[in-house]
């Protein structure tokens, strides 16, 4: 489509809004104007400038986030047509063709403070749950030559290192609830990057780590309230998960790992 | 207690945690969702006196040699702990790799892809997390509060949801922020605001070398601005990484070929940075580099005549690496130009311009130094401002990087300094024998709120964001990448002007929860404050030096010319002065008294200008 063209033909967005924690949702229509290559962040600071909807009245101007300073940063996590990507990342094109309606919510189970901002303390709440960090070694004597000598991860830690924790696998998942329920594949993704941190800890030092505990007491926590077997297995994660990770077989995984721990814990005398 | 939410925040609460103090990490925005500044790798100073020169020469000679080399010192170790962590580094075998950023004479920078910040912020974070690091997150700096011997005992924040103010008493606090996005960035809503230091600045500490405004060779063009928008220019300042990968910059051998430039034949393409910095190309300091980009950008550059008629561009280019190592190296960051400016970085070039990127200087923080001109790590004065008790470190402090940043030295000095400010602020707290009586926060909430209702009352005034622009506008086209006496001296009456219009501005938002506007006026406030500072520093500093170029004080014009021999300001210090009338006029500004003449005199490092020379190879 042309530039004239798509500037003529605008598009309609639908924004859920909230005024508070508290509030009640509501729907709100807005229409903006297109220009080529235009990312969701950017309609939405037109919409900043100037917010009037699309009857043509001057209302609260729409609450988002947008912190980029580059790729990977996920503060603008929106949902756009049912979808959570990243506003700054998204071009408008890509989700409407020549003109049509945009859907836009914000990241609701995160649990939304104004219109499409929202919290986000849940998904570090559930990595704290789940035990998701590595407990360092103490630097040793040979400290000095060890960064030559340093522990790589194995490659399904490099690959689930790339998690950007934007938390759009919670957001998509049937199993989470604002409060409670499945703690989601973040955390999971987390927790066994902690376990691939400890093991090349554990590879690298050639005295015992502590980390054999460590691993054992984060399995165990997968297997808690709100653990991995409270995942429904619908798989919405893999479907929507930005950077591609293989989720299933990472919650396989855990599964496995979650039954090991408890299994072993049980047959202890 | 430690405001700020990037690497150097997280990194000072972890070392505080760890040594038994108790911490609360405010911040104005969550942690894990603000990134501090993308970056290409993390210098690793295998070879601490070569990175040591590199810094110094990078930074033109004005970093702090004592701190700097400390620092790299310290650099090893800085990587060890990251690994240990479990930062991803790339690697070869059981080698780190390295890569040469800009400024190095040799590879030696640790990365993780193009996403080296994320990984280690994200792996800080879990740190904190593990500890436990009480955190209040959206809550922004209000204003610090002393008690009756004049030292800092607490602050007032704000609740930037619920708009409510909170105090916090504290023995000591860090300043882990800095930057200067509100200013400088693209977009209204860019959350790392420069507010801290104009606070602290209000109260009374004195600012450094703030007229260093760090620039970037190449910001990736997006397309031409939209009508409407707050949004001025639609770029993004990418990671050294591209740099440390081999990038080239060029441009069409004839100024007036219209062929695409991916069509263009090698023998058809104009490697200028190669030509001007032999041996450098690409990584040639940001200073130098930007210089000549913009240089050629101005006499030679593209248009893209169809999208964007104002905008001449150049060409930076990767693609003449096999696809497979880009992806590996620097796929993430790509990917997202690819979608984002339409040029494919894979097959062909992408077009850039030179742009302004965040705030070199910020609070003046002490070192301690002993006989033999290494800093005393136990010392308390080490990154100490002069409130006493108040600390500053990452962006939010002036040691480090001089008059030119070094990509590779950002994330080090943020980490290193960090464990620094923590240190001394532990020395600090250990020798405060009597804390003296609790502070009187009441008076400091009530100013604040009668600040707040007065801001929400107004009526008829300009909207903030539009301000935003035009200080956005005003900080680019008079102190941004060359400067004068006469545009500087506008810049000061506009800045003025800007002021009186900020404190009419209305904002155009009612609602009582996490409402922007009001959030809005009050950083912009802040941020008309700290570009008065930069407008009188700049005008203040009489030559160029770094990323401060003064188009009326060019002594070096051409390569052949000597460099000038004139004492150089080590530093340019600022203070808040109320007896002036206006915003200019109650900034003083005086050049540290202890000037140095660089160029002359061989010092105790050795490392002058006339063994290094750094030379701008073109003409202005």
């Amino acid at each position: 489509m042309s530039t004239r063209a798509l500037a003529r033909a605008g598009i309609t967005l639908r924004i859920r809004r909230q005024d508070t924690r508290a509030a009640m949702p509501h729907w709100e229509v807005f229409e903006v104007p297109l220009a080529p290559r235009l990312t969701l962040a950017e309609v939405l600071d037109r919409l900043a400038f100037l917010p009037l909807n699309a009857r043509r009245e001057r209302v609260a101007p729409v609450s988002y986030t947008w912190g980029c300073t580059g790729p990977g940063c996920v503060s603008c996590m929106l949902i756009a047509a049912r979808r959570p990507v990243p506003a700054c990342e998204t071009l408008v094109e890509e989700l409407v063709a020549g003109g049509g309606t945009l859907v836009l919510e914000p990241m609701a189970k995160l649990g939304v403070v104004r219109d499409l901002l929202v919290e986000s303390q849940k998904l570090r709440g559930a990595r704290a749950q789940l035990l998701a960090f590595t407990t360092p070694a103490a630097p040793n004597d040979t400290a000095l030559d060890s960064t030559a000598n340093a522990p790589a991860l194995s490659p399904l830690g490099l690959l689930l290192s790339t998690c950007t924790r934007c938390g759009a696998c919670i957001e998509a998942c049937p199993e989470t609830r604002t409060g409670g329920g499945f703690v989601g594949a973040a955390a999971i993704v987390a927790s066994q990057l902690a376990d691939a941190r400890d093991l090349a800890q554990s590879e690298s030092q050639s005295a015992l780590h502590t980390s054999t505990t460590a691993h054992t007491n984060r399995h165990l926590a997968l297997a808690y309230e709100g653990g991995i077997h409270e995942c429904g297995d619908a798989r919405q994660c893999v479907a929507v998960c930005p950077a591609k990770l293989p989720l299933d077989e990472v919650l396989g995984r855990a599964s496995r790992d979650a039954f090991i721990a408890t299994f072993r814990i049980r047959s202890k005398p | 207690m430690v405001y700020g939410g990037g690497a150097a925040a997280l990194r000072a609460a972890i070392e505080l945690t760890e040594t038994g103090c108790r911490v609360l990490l405010v911040g104005p925005v969550d942690a894990a969702r603000w990134p501090s500044l993308a970056t290409g790798g993390i210098e690793c100073a295998d070879d601490v006196e070569a990175a040591f020169l590199d810094a110094i020469i990078g930074g033109d000679f004005l970093a702090e040699r004592a701190p700097v080399r400390a620092m790299m010192r310290a650099a090893p170790g800085v990587i060890e702990e990251l690994v240990r962590l479990g930062v991803p580094f790339a690697r070869d075998g059981r080698e780190l790799r390295h890569r040469r950023l800009d400024g190095m004479r040799s590879a030696r920078a640790a990365f993780v892809e193009s996403r080296t910040t994320r990984a280690v912020v994200d792996a800080l974070d879990d740190q904190a997390t593990r500890l436990g690091v009480e955190r209040l997150s959206h809550h922004a700096l209000e204003a610090l509060v002393a008690n009756d011997q004049e030292r800092f005992a607490g602050a007032v924040v704000q609740d930037r949801v619920s708009m409510r103010f909170v105090s916090i008493e504290a023995h000591a606090m860090i300043l882990a922020l800095g930057g200067a996005e509100l200013t400088l960035a693209a977009s209204p809503t860019a959350v790392a605001t420069e507010a801290a230091l104009a606070i602290a600045f209000d109260a009374g500490a004195t600012l450094a070398n703030m007229e260093f405004i760090q620039t970037a060779p190449a910001a990736v063009w997006l397309g031409p601005r939209v009508e409407n928008s707050p949004r001025g220019r639609r770029a993004i300042v990418p990671s050294s990484s591209l740099i440390g990968e081999g990038a080239v910059y060029w441009l069409p051998r004839e100024p007036d070929d219209v062929r695409l430039g991916r069509d263009l034949p090698q023998s058809d393409r104009r490697a200028f940075l190669e030509d001007a910095f032999p041996g450098w190309g690409s990584a040639a300091p940001h200073d130098l580099a930007t210089h000549v980009v913009r240089h050629e950008v101005l006499t030679r550059g593209l248009y893209d005549r169809r999208r964007d008629k104002h905008q001449p561009l150049a060409y930076l280019d990767v693609s003449h690496l096999p696809e497979a190592h880009l992806r590996e190296r620097a796929g993430s960051e790509l990917d997202l130009y690819r979608k984002l400016s339409g040029a494919d970085p894979y097959r062909g070039p992408l077009p850039i311009h030179p742009a302004l990127s965040d705030r070199l200087g910020g609070l003046w923080v002490d070192f301690d130094v002993d006989e033999n001109g290494n800093v005393r790590e136990d010392s308390p004065r080490n990154h100490a401002t002069t409130i006493e008790g108040v600390y500053a470190c990452g962006g939010a402090a002036h040691l480090y990087h001089g008059a030119n940043r070094l990509s590779g030295n950002l994330l080090l000095a943020d980490l290193f300094g960090a464990r620094c400010a923590a240190n001394a602020v532990r020395a600090y707290r250990e020798g405060l024998s009597n804390s003296g009586a609790p502070p009187c926060f009441a008076r400091a909430i009530t100013t604040a709120e009668a600040t707040q209702e007065d801001i929400q009352r107004r009526r008829g005034g300009e909207a903030p964001l539009a301000l935003h622009a035009r200080l956005r506008e005003l900080i680019y086209a008079k102190a941004g990448f060359s400067r004068d006496r006469s545009g500087l001296a506008e810049l000061v009456q506009d800045l003025d002007d800007l002021a009186e219009a900020v404190g009419k501005a209305r904002p155009r938002d009612e609602n009582e929860t996490a409402n922007r506007g009001i959030a809005l006026v009050r950083d912009l406030e802040h941020a008309v404050l700290l570009a008065a500072v930069t407008a009188r520093c700049a005008l203040a500093r009489r030559e160029c030096r770094g990323v401060h170029h003064r188009g009326d004080h060019d002594a070096r014009r051409s390569i052949d010319d000597e460099p000038p021999r004139r004492p150089t300001p080590r530093l340019t210090l600022a203070r808040r002065d109320d007896l002036g009338l206006n915003l200019a006029d109650s900034v003083r500004v005086r050049l540290f008294s202890e000037t140095r003449d660089l160029a002359a005199t061989i010092d105790e490092d050795g490392v002058t200008e006339e063994l290094y020379p750094r030379h701008y190879a073109v003409e202005t």
